[in-house]
C-alpha cells in the first residue's frame, strides 16, 4: 500500500501567559492509501492539535507533514458546528456552493450523499429539528460533498449516546466501504477503535508520544473483499481490548 | 422545573389581580385623594377625548407620530454607528484593545447625561432629541454585537475554510448569520431602551410628543392627562416589542 | 436470587399520558430491598419521564408506585436522585455538599445522631473523599464530583436511589473505576438502587437484574438476571453472552 500521509518528528507547543505546554513530542507514523486509521488516546488536546495540523488550520514547531497527492481535505468536528441558518440540504451543499460547481451538478451531488448518510426525507429541515445523531450525520455528508482524497475525523460520535454511537459506527464503515476515502479517526473510547480500524495508534498523555502501534485485521473483509462487520464480543476483539485497556 | 400548562379556565389567574388593582385604584381615587389622583374612569375618558381631540394644539396620533419619528431615528443613527463598530471588535483582536477603553468610558455616561449639552449645542431643535435617543442606542448595539462575533464557534469558521470559503465569505455566510440572533437581541435592547428616554428627551421644549403630552399634562396640571399619557407610552413601548418579538421569529427562524 | 427478600418497591400499572401520546404504558414490577435493579432501554424510550414519575416529580396517569407498602411520598419517604450532570452545590465544600440532604425540617435531627455521624464518616472513607472536606467542588476533578454526588445520595439512608446514567459522558477508564466505587458503597451500606442508562455495557457491569424497556409506548421487555461475582471483568464470557443477550433486545438499528 502506498503512502498518503507522512508524518515525520513533528512537535507542537502551545504558549500562554502561564506559560508553555509541549502537547506533541516528536510524532512520527504513516497514514496509507484507503485505510482506516485509528489515534487513540486520552484526554482530547493532543489528538484534536494534530489533526488541525493536518489540514493546515495550526502551525507547528518541528518536523514535517507530507501529504502524497490530491491534499482535498475532509474534516468532522465532534460537536458537529454544523450551520444552524442552514438546511440539512444547505449544509451538505455548502462547499459546493464555494467551489462554483454549477447548480443542476450541485443538486445532484448533493442528493446522493444526503442519501448515503441515510438523511432522504430529512433535506428541508433545520439542525434544530434533528437529533445529535442525524446532526453528525449532515457533518459527514458535507465533508463527503467536496469528494477529499482523506477524512479527518475528531471524536465525531464522542458526544453521542452509547446506543446513537454503535448505529453509526456501523454506518461510518459502510460509507467509508463505499467511498474508499482515507480515514483519520480520533478517539478515546477502545471499543470504537477497535471495532473501527485497520490499524490502531496508540498516543500518550500530554506531551503526546507514539506508545505502540496495533493492526487490527481480524473480521474485517469476507472472502469475496466485502466489508465486515466485527464482533465486540468476539475472542480475538476482547483479548485486543484487554491488552489496549491495560496499556492505555 | 416541570412546567405544566394552565387549562384555559384558569384565566381568573390573570384576570383577577388586574381587577384587583383597578379596583384598588378606584377606591383610593374615590375616597382619599380625589383631588390629586385621577379614577381609572376619568383615564380612560380622557384617552377617549384624546383619541378625538387636539391638546397643545397636535392630535394625539400627531404626538405619538412625532415621538416614534424620534425614536426611529434615533435608532436608526445608534445602531448603523454601533452594530458594525461591534462586529469590527468582535473580528479583529488589535481593534478590540485599542477601543475597548474608549467605548467602555463612553459607555459609563448614560444617555441622559448628554442632556445639557444637547440642549447647549442643538438648541431645542429636533435634533437634540434625536441625538439623545442615538447615544441611548448606541452601547447596547455594540456590546451585543460585539458578544454575538466572539462567540461565534471557532470550529464553525474552520469547517467554512476547509469547505474552501474565503475570508469575505466567511464573514458572510457564517459570522453574520451565527451572530445574528445576539446582534438582534441588542436591537430589541437599544429600542426598549429608547423607548423609555422619549419622556426625559422631551423634556425641554418640544412642542409635540408623548412625553410632551405627559408633562402638558403637569403643567396645567391635568393629572387624567398625565396619567393618559403615561399609559398610552407604555401601550406603544408594549406594541413595539411584541412586533420585535415577531420579527425575531422570521429573521432567526433556526433558533 | 431474590427469594426470601423483602419488596422495598412496587411499581403496579404505572402508566403516563401527555395529552394524547402515551409515554408509558401500564409497567408493572418490584424493587427487592437493597437490590440494585439496571433499567435499560432504547434511545428516546422516555426514560425521564420514568424516573420523573418516581421522584414524584410529576403524577402518573395510572397506577401507583409504593415504598414499604404505602404510596411514594417524600414526606415519609428518603429518595435520592443522582442526575447526569454533576450536581455539586458550588459554594458548599464537599462535607457541606455530603450533609446537604439533612437540611430538610424533618431530617435535621438526624445529622446528631451517631448512627448519621458514623454513616457519613464510612462514605467519605469509602468514596475515597477523606481528606478533600474543606475543598470546593470546581477544585476537584469531574470523578470526584460525581462521588461527592454519590455520597450525598447515600448519607441520607434512602429508601430508594434513583440514578440518571451518571457516567454517561466520561471516558471508559473513569467511568469503570466510578462504578467500581459505587457498587463499593452500595455493597457496604446495602441500600436499594434504580440505575437507569443505555449502555448495555455499563448495565450488566452493575446490575443484579436488568429490566429491559420497549420503545415509546413504553412497556417491559423483558426481565434478567445477572448472577456473576463483583468486580466482573467485561471480557468473561459469561459476561459477554448476557451483553449480548440484551443487546440483542434493544437494537434498533
Amino acid at each position: 500500500m502506498s503512502r498518503k500521509i507522512e508524518i515525520g518528528n513533528l512537535s507542537k507547543s502551545f504558549t500562554s501567559r502561564s506559560g508553555s505546554v509541549q502537547v506533541l513530542k516528536e510524532i512520527s507514523f504513516e497514514v496509507f492509501e484507503k485505510e482506516f486509521l485509528v489515534i487513540l488516546g486520552p484526554g482530547g488536546c493532543g489528538k484534536t492539535t494534530l489533526l488541525k495540523i493536518i489540514v493546515g488550520e495550526l502551525g507547528f514547531d518541528e518536523g514535517r507533514v507530507n501529504i502524497r497527492g490530491g491534499k482535498n481535505i475532509g474534516f468532522v468536528f465532534q460537536s458537529f458546528s454544523i450551520f444552524p441558518w442552514m438546511t440539512v440540504h444547505q449544509n451538505v451543499e455548502f462547499g459546493l456552493k464555494m467551489r462554483n460547481v454549477p447548480e443542476q451538478e450541485r443538486r445532484e451531488i448533493t442528493s446522493k450523499y444526503i442519501d448515503l448518510v441515510g438523511l432522504k426525507g430529512f433535506e428541508g429541515y433545520y439542525p434544530k429539528q434533528i437529533s445529535g445523531g442525524m446532526k453528525q450525520r449532515v457533518g459527514i455528508a458535507r465533508m463527503l460533498a467536496i469528494s477529499p482524497e482523506i477524512m479527518l475525523m475528531d471524536n465525531p460520535f464522542g458526544h453521542l449516546d452509547a446506543q446513537t454511537k454503535y448505529h453509526l459506527e456501523e454506518e461510518l464503515l459502510r460509507i467509508w466501504d463505499a467511498e474508499r476515502k482515507t480515514v483519520v479517526f480520533v478517539t478515546n473510547d477502545i471499543e470504537e477503535a477497535i471495532f473501527l480500524a485497520d490499524r490502531i495508534i496508540l498516543l500518550s498523555k500530554l506531551p503526546a508520544e507514539i506508545k505502540e502501534q496495533f493492526e487490527v485485521s481480524f473480521q474485517r473483509r469476507g472472502p469475496n473483499g466485502e466489508l465486515l462487520r466485527r464482533s465486540r464480543t468476539g475472542d480475538k476483539f476482547l483479548k485486543l481490548r484487554k491488552t489496549l485497556t491495560e496499556v492505555f | 422545573m416541570i412546567s405544566v400548562k394552565l387549562p384555559k379556565k384558569d384565566i381568573m389567574i390573570y384576570a383577577l389581580p388586574i381587577v384587583g388593582v383597578l379596583l384598588f385604584w378606584y377606591i383610593l381615587a374615590t375616597i382619599f385623594y380625589s383631588e390629586v389622583l385621577p379614577t381609572p374612569l376619568n383615564v380612560i375618558r380622557k384617552i377617549g377625548y384624546l383619541l378625538t381631540h387636539e391638546v397643545a394644539d397636535k392630535t394625539l396620533y400627531r404626538h405619538v407620530g412625532r415621538s416614534l419619528f424620534r425614536m426611529v431615528t434615533g435608532l436608526v443613527i445608534g445602531i448603523s454607528l454601533g452594530v458594525p463598530l461591534g462586529i469590527f471588535m468582535g473580528w479583529n483582536r488589535y481593534f478590540e484593545s485599542a477601543i475597548k477603553p474608549l467605548f467602555e468610558t463612553f459607555r459609563m455616561i448614560p444617555s441622559l447625561a448628554w442632556i445639557p449639552l444637547s440642549v447647549l449645542f442643538f438648541g431645542t431643535s429636533e435634533l437634540g432629541k434625536i441625538f439623545i435617543i442615538s447615544i441611548a442606542a448606541f452601547p447596547p448595539s455594540v456590546l451585543n454585537s460585539w458578544r454575538g462575533v466572539r462567540l461565534v464557534d471557532p470550529d464553525m469558521v474552520t469547517a467554512a475554510k476547509i469547505l474552501g470559503a474565503k475570508d469575505l465569505t466567511i464573514m458572510k455566510s457564517v459570522v453574520l448569520p451565527a451572530a445574528l440572533p445576539s446582534i438582534f437581541a441588542g436591537v430589541q435592547y437599544a429600542v426598549s431602551i429608547s423607548w423609555m428616554c422619549i419622556l426625559a428627551a422631551e423634556l425641554v421644549a418640544a412642542g409635540e410628543g408623548l412625553g410632551f403630552l405627559t408633562f402638558y399634562g403637569m403643567e396645567i396640571p391635568d393629572t387624567s392627562l398625565i396619567a393618559a399619557g403615561m399609559l398610552i407610552i407604555g401601550v406603544v413601548g408594549f406594541t413595539i416589542s411584541q412586533i420585535l418579538r415577531y420579527l425575531e421569529r422570521v429573521i432567526a427562524p433556526w433558533k | 436470587m431474590n427469594e426470601g427478600k423483602k419488596v422495598k418497591v412496587q411499581v403496579t400499572n404505572l402508566a403516563k399520558r401527555f395529552g394524547d401520546l402515551l409515554v408509558i404504558d401500564g409497567l408493572s414490577f418490584n424493587i427487592y430491598d437493597g437490590e440494585f435493579l439496571v433499567i435499560v432501554g432504547p434511545t428516546g424510550c422516555g426514560k425521564t419521564t420514568f424516573l420523573n414519575l418516581f421522584a414524584t416529580l410529576i403524577p402518573p396517569s395510572e397506577g401507583q408506585i409504593k415504598i414499604d407498602s404505602e404510596p411514594v411520598d417524600l414526606k415519609r419517604h428518603n429518595l435520592a436522585y443522582i442526575f447526569q450532570e454533576p450536581s455539586c452545590i458550588p459554594w458548599l465544600t464537599v462535607d457541606e455538599n455530603i450533609r446537604f440532604g439533612f437540611e430538610t425540617g424533618r431530617r435535621k435531627h438526624l445529622l446528631k445522631e451517631e448512627k448519621t455521624q458514623g454513616r457519613i464518616k464510612e462514605l467519605k472513607k469509602l468514596a475515597g473523599l477523606d481528606g478533600y472536606e474543606k475543598d470546593y467542588p470546581r477544585n476537584l476533578s469531574v470523578s470526584m464530583q460525581q462521588l461527592v454526588v454519590v455520597a450525598r445520595g447515600f448519607a441520607i439512608d434512602p429508601d430508594l436511589l434513583l440514578m440518571d446514567e451518571p457516567y454517561g459522558q466520561l471516558d471508559i477508564k473513569t467511568r469503570l473505576s466510578l462504578e467500581s466505587e459505587l457498587l463499593k458503597v452500595w455493597s457496604t451500606l446495602n441500600k436499594t438502587v434504580m440505575f437507569v442508562t443505555h449502555n448495555i455495557e455499563e448495565a450488566v457491569y452493575l446490575a443484579e437484574r436488568i429490566i429491559v424497556l420497549t420503545n415509546k409506548p413504553t412497556k417491559i421487555k423483558q426481565e434478567l438476571t445477572v448472577d456473576l461475582p463483583h468486580p466482573r471483568d467485561v471480557t468473561d464470557p459469561k459476561f459477554v453472552k448476557i451483553r449480548e443477550e440484551v443487546t440483542e433486545l434493544i437494537k434498533w438499528w
